[in-house]
């Protein structure tokens, strides 16, 4: 909040006009958020109709709310099932994926060793590839291997990608050289440095990581409704693609199936935003860590 | 050990690089140079793994097929019209939201949740905005005393409501990346013009976007990276049985998606996607050129 005293202070220089100009521009980009938001707003609405009513073009056309479109969702399709299958595939392959993500960056950035320029080189040449040029090749991969309808198959191959990499050795080469020397001088082993200095010090970035990984996975579709075949390997984005084939013009069960596979991720969303603009390692981090 | 490649280095490097290198050359490095194979397969049979004869017909059916080019022609208009549109809408979002920042703890969360929610669900929520009967969008029109329009079921009007759909996708991620870019310019230089008296617009066109240059070539060619990509806004939006009204909205990837998955052409997918993969890098070289030439 250092910016906006600042900006209190400096206000007397600019002209009064721009007060008014200021207010109209704040109307302005609200009602911008609330039209980025509307779509969302009616997804909820929708959600709690009572089926007959999914069509009004009134935001709350009844009341009471429709809770029970809830009940229905959870008794029609196997929820608890796709919840599993959704959050089981998203923690191990987010989880395992970053340790793997910040090892390698480590080794980049920590390391001199030989065959390092033709492994940064390597991965340079997979960062432009489109995902769906691999969709193919890794769909046979994963047959070969036995994995179809599989977790395995779910959760390992897009654990870590080029751009992972790149984006932690880029963040981890700012960690200045004399912490290095430091933790050198008093005989910390390279993975303690590691673990009790860089990885604190990247918090904000990892985590930044972590986060579009997160969501990334959890609102995969086309991947997982390739490598499964069976109902019970679904997870939720698969199971709402099935339903609203399903579920044909029953528009306020789709939309509470909508809401139930949004709020996850806004929750996630709300608990690490506050590290999200701040990506750039500082001192600070450190010290909030000890 | 960090300065001089050395033995000792590369045996404390390899434990730490082994898992991540695996993963990435059995899932990303592979599979390009089995999909180039792929593209050459002219006659075989995959479930026996024989291959009879190679060839490049694949490409040239690929570039021959109308339905490619027509794939090809709204990639195109995707990357011209969602772009600049995207970027423009973005920036502005990002600048304001750096200036306020009292507003801008409340109004972020509202900019970046299409970010974060599924596009399956987006996409529903818009199909009945867009709903020709019932929808908000031909209500609004209505109001306007404007015909209604069939946003999803007419041909003509199926690129229209993509680009609006794929500009309402993306602005959250290009809001962010420009949000980090202002964040990272010191504040002197603005503050300094302030107590000039220059007004908002000259500091943000002569301060702010030259500080900017940097960020803004790495989102256009992030964003035309994305926009030729495009494949998850039509196939949630038109329902994933088609590409839009009379196949209206075909994008290349979802040519390329259609060839593999419904008619099992693996060959011919994998040379549409690798013509539509040098195309994208060729037009990433040029941008790149362009940056280099303005000093970037």
């Amino acid at each position: 909040m250092r910016g906006t005293n600042e900006n209190m202070w400096i206000k007397g220089f600019s002209k009064p006009t721009g007060r008014w100009a200021g207010l109209l521009l704040d109307i302005f980009v609200c009602a911008l958020g609330a039209a980025m938001l509307f779509p969302f707003l009616w997804m909820a609405a929708i959600s709690l109709r009572p089926g007959d009513q999914t069509m009004s073009p009134q935001l709350l056309s009844s009341f009471p709310l429709e809770w029970s479109n809830y009940r229905t969702v959870w008794e029609t399709l196997p929820l608890l099932r796709y919840f599993e299958n959704s959050l089981l595939v998203m923690a191990t392959s987010v989880l395992f994926g970053t340790i793997v993500t910040i090892c390698a960056a480590f080794a980049f950035t920590h390391f001199s060793f030989y065959g390092r320029k033709i492994l940064l080189a390597a991965l340079l040449g997979t960062l432009m590839i489109p995902e769906q040029l691999l969709l193919i090749p890794n769909y046979m991969t994963v047959a070969g291997l036995g994995w179809t309808d599989r977790y395995a198959a779910l959760a390992v191959p897009w654990m870590t990608n080029a751009f992972a990499v790149f984006y932690l050795v880029q963040v981890f080469s700012a960690v200045p050289r004399e912490y290095r020397f430091a933790a050198r001088a008093d005989g910390a082993k390279p993975s303690a440095f590691l673990w009790k200095v860089v990885v604190p010090l990247c918090k904000p970035s990892i985590l930044t990581l972590a986060l579009l990984k997160s969501i990334a996975n959890w609102n995969a579709y086309l991947w997982p409704l390739i490598v499964t075949n069976s109902k019970e390997m679904r997870t939720l984005p698969v199971g709402l693609l099935a339903f609203s084939t399903e579920a044909g013009t029953s528009y306020e069960l789709l939309m509470a199936m909508s809401v139930i596979l949004v709020v996850p991720m806004v929750f996630l969303y709300f608990i690490v935003q506050k590290h999200l603009v701040q990506a750039v390692p500082s001192a600070e981090n450190l010290k909030n860590e000890s | 050990m960090n300065d001089k490649k050395s033995w000792r280095g590369t045996h404390q490097a390899w434990p730490y690089l082994m898992p991540a290198m695996m993963i990435v050359a059995v899932f990303g490095l592979y599979p390009v140079i089995q999909a180039f194979d792929l593209s050459l397969h002219v006659r075989y049979d995959y479930y026996r793994n024989l291959v009879f004869e190679r060839g490049w017909d694949n490409f040239s059916f690929v570039f021959q097929d109308p339905e490619f080019r027509l794939a090809l022609r709204n990639t195109l208009l995707l990357i011209v019209s969602v772009v600049p549109a995207s970027m423009v809408a973005s920036l502005a979002i990002a600048y304001f939201l750096h200036t306020r920042r009292l507003l801008s703890r409340w109004l972020q969360p509202a900019f970046f949740l299409p970010l974060v929610a599924s596009v399956l669900a987006a996409a529903l929520a818009w199909r009945w905005l867009f709903h020709t009967e019932y929808g908000l969008a031909n209500a609004t029109f209505a109001g306007l005393g404007l015909p209604a329009v069939g946003w999803l079921t007419s041909p003509e009007w199926a690129m229209p409501s993509l680009v609006l759909f794929s500009v309402w996708h993306s602005l959250g991620y290009n809001v962010l990346l420009f949000l980090v870019g202002l964040q990272a310019i010191p504040p002197q230089y603005d503050r300094a013009a302030r107590i000039d008296g220059a007004s908002r617009w000259p500091r943000f066109r002569r301060i702010t976007l030259p500080m900017l240059r940097r960020v803004l070539y790495y989102v256009s060619i992030v964003s035309v990276v994305h926009a030729f990509m495009t494949f998850d806004e039509v196939f949630a939006l038109f329902g994933g049985e088609r590409a839009g009204p009379m196949d209206r909205a075909l994008t290349v990837v979802y040519y390329v998606f259609r060839k593999f998955y419904s008619e099992s052409e693996y060959g011919i997918a994998s040379a549409a996607a690798y013509a539509g993969f040098l195309l994208v890098f060729a037009l990433t070289l040029v941008q790149l050129k362009m940056s280099d030439r303005r000093g970037g």
